[in-house]
């Protein structure tokens, strides 16, 4: 065989393909956005007092104005926009770390439960309701919001470290990450189910409910801290884009392109985990969004992280602000915990993707 | 130039790779041959940078490798992994282009575009940039992970087993994709291989490795001898000259615990 290089000016058909694939991307992000704003349009609208388009209008008049706030305008003000950032917030965070942590792990099965973060978020969450309870001998989950979160946020942190240790001694290998994160994960669940088991009434209840998930806590004052931090968190991960699209050919090669293989992975993890756990440290365990979303994104958008990660982002946010609204209208006035409705909504949905897909999205 | 000198690899108290010192010219193309175990990958890696040597250096045009930065050494140095696949699925196009990784922050320019369209031409590919990388043949897998390390435009570029789970066609064209890298655009190519016919056929230089340490060095003719692939491989073979490159015929296994040498010859 002989190599020739193409001589002359050279057409670029191949790269305007690439290029016009880029600006397509960029298009579906655009209205994976739009239809995140439909949504919240839509979810401010619907609720146990419903209001039309005209009352929304005014209601942002008078924000903008500074009148005298309707009584509509305080339940969206303060009960239910609150709400509708934190869901987004949360499925955002939720789907990004999920994108990260299968990137890191190379595999498909990877999210912030499969490495132990919502097991460990949930056995520091139970400690604190059942000994604050104790202790203070009032409503944790009304009072203590913060303490819960905190621990919860330590705890989940920790099992991440604990298994990111058992990893790195057996060289790092990814199969032992995720094997190591089931392991974690059974070990704090255990946790959880035995401080279930010796908890008093009150406390058992209140365990119960932040297991299953919600937004219930969603308060202006968290969203000023959680908005903040995702934000931030979310650009520091998106920047490093380019090496996690290397490291999906393996550690070698991402080596050799030149990436610090070692330090990506600990700061991506890091970096994942303190989105993950931050924000279920307020909500509860939020089923399947982190390993939902990142899957329908690729579906979508195609593999390349620079364009996955804020893929996945809205379609997360879009995903639990819609279960979100759902919990809270389907049966209004009675809420469901959110969590039910994702894994009610999404297992279906997701594995009638998995039937229909023409394209293995994982080898 | 790119040389090793008296390099030694230990990994979990055991040494893979003793006191191995070899150089690689540019536009030669080397293939490290040897029996299974014997450091071939060992010794590569630690080219490549991969694994860290116990003792000895890596040099690079007189530079030791571990004073050359990740990004720059991603710029000399290129690597073709034994086959692999993505974990997630990559077209050939943006496979090829992650070889630009070394060169571009964040957007892809035009000039990048140009570079991965034109090897894919020159790789014969074209055609495939749109598939995706488990849609298409292990040879044109091979040739894709080539063209990415081509895209990383450097000096040296390393391959592993290039040639493992090839038909006899992709074998040829992935092995005179190599020579035509080392003799036309001069770069310097080294190789693992397993096969001794095709080492001999496409290589300038052969280093023969075994137990960790580097048997013998030199061109193909004074490598590939019946004494040391008696030595090395523990077989009686027939070497000759075929009409394409040199014949090997392995005969019989020499019976182990017999009189085999285990003394290095090392020609350097």
């Amino acid at each position: 065989m002989k190599l020739t290089y193409a001589k002359g000016s050279p057409p670029v058909e191949r790269g305007d393909h690439y290029f016009f694939e880029t600006k397509k991307k960029i298009f579906q992000l655009t209205v994976l956005f739009l239809c995140l704003i439909g949504t919240i349009v839509l979810s401010v609208r619907l609720g146990t007092v419903s209001m039309t388009v005209a009352e929304q209008v005014s209601m942002v008049l008078q924000l903008l104005t500074g009148e005298a706030f309707s009584t509509n305008s305080y339940i969206v003000f303060h009960i239910r926009l609150p709400r509708i950032v934190m869901a987004i917030i949360t499925g955002m965070a939720l789907a990004c770390a999920g994108v990260i942590m299968q990137a890191l792990l190379r595999n498909p099965l990877a999210s912030p439960f499969t490495l132990g973060v919502s097991s460990g978020a949930a056995f520091g969450a139970a400690l604190a309701i059942v000994l604050g309870a104790g202790v203070f001998g009032i409503n944790v989950v009304a009072g203590g919001q913060w303490l819960i979160a905190a621990n919860a946020f330590i705890f989940g942190c920790l099992a991440v470290f604990a298994v990111y240790g058992i990893a790195q001694i057996r060289k790092g290998s990814t199969t032992v990450l995720l094997l190591a994160g089931v392991a974690i994960g059974q070990l704090f669940s255990a946790g959880v189910s035995a401080i279930q088991y010796f908890s008093s009434n009150a406390a058992l209840k209140d365990l119960i409910v932040w297991l299953m998930g919600g937004f219930w806590g969603a308060e202006w004052q968290v969203i000023q801290f959680l908005l903040p931090l995702t934000v931030i968190v979310f650009l520091f991960l998106w920047k490093l884009s380019w090496d996690l699209n290397t490291l999906s050919s393996g550690e070698e090669v991402a080596s050799s392109l030149g990436v610090n293989v070692r330090r990506l992975r600990l700061t991506a993890l890091v970096l994942s985990t303190l989105l993950a756990s931050s924000t279920i440290a307020f909500t509860g365990i939020i089923g399947f969004i982190g390993l939902v979303a990142p899957h329908i994104s690729r579906m979508i958008i195609g593999t390349d992280n620079r364009f996955l990660l804020p893929c996945s982002c809205l379609i997360g946010a879009i995903l639990l602000l819609l279960s979100d609204t759902v919990a809270r209208t389907v049966l209004s006035p009675v809420e469901i915990p959110v969590g039910i409705i994702t894994s009610l909504l999404g297992a279906p949905f997701f594995i009638y993707l998995l039937l229909r897909k023409q394209k293995d999205y994982w080898s | 130039m790119f040389e090793v000198k008296d390099l030694s690899c230990r990994r979990s108290g055991k040494d893979i790779l003793l006191n191995a010192s070899a150089t690689f010219n540019k536009g030669d193309i080397t293939a490290i041959i040897g029996p299974n175990g014997a450091g071939k990958t060992t010794l590569l890696k630690c080219l490549a940078g991969f694994l860290k040597p116990s003792q000895g250096e890596v040099m690079l045009n007189g530079k030791p490798l571990s004073s050359i930065s990740l990004k720059d050494r991603a710029r000399k140095i290129s690597f073709v992994p034994q086959a692999t696949s993505p974990a997630f699925p990559l077209t050939v196009f943006e496979m090829v282009m992650h070889g630009r990784r070394p060169y571009v922050n964040w957007g892809i320019g035009k000039k990048d575009r140009r570079i991965v369209t034109n090897l894919l031409k020159k790789l014969h590919i074209e055609e495939l940039s749109g598939c995706f990388l488990d849609e298409i043949s292990g040879g044109q897998k091979q040739k894709a992970a080539i063209a990415r390390a081509l895209a990383q435009q450097t000096e040296v570029i390393l391959l592993d087993e290039p040639t493992s789970a090839l038909d006899i066609r992709y074998e040829y064209e992935v092995l005179q994709i190599g020579r035509d890298l080392a003799k036309k655009e001069g770069r310097t190519v080294i190789m693992v291989l397993h096969d001794l016919e095709l080492a001999a056929r496409f290589s300038d230089r052969i280093v023969l490795v075994n137990n960790g340490r580097i048997f013998f060095k030199g061109r193909p003719d004074e490598v590939m001898t019946q004494e040391h692939l008696r030595k090395v491989y523990e077989v009686n073979t027939v070497v000759e000259q075929g009409t394409a490159g040199m014949k090997i015929t392995v005969t019989s296994p020499v019976k182990r615990g017999g009189e085999i040498n285990e003394t290095v010859i090392d020609n350097s």
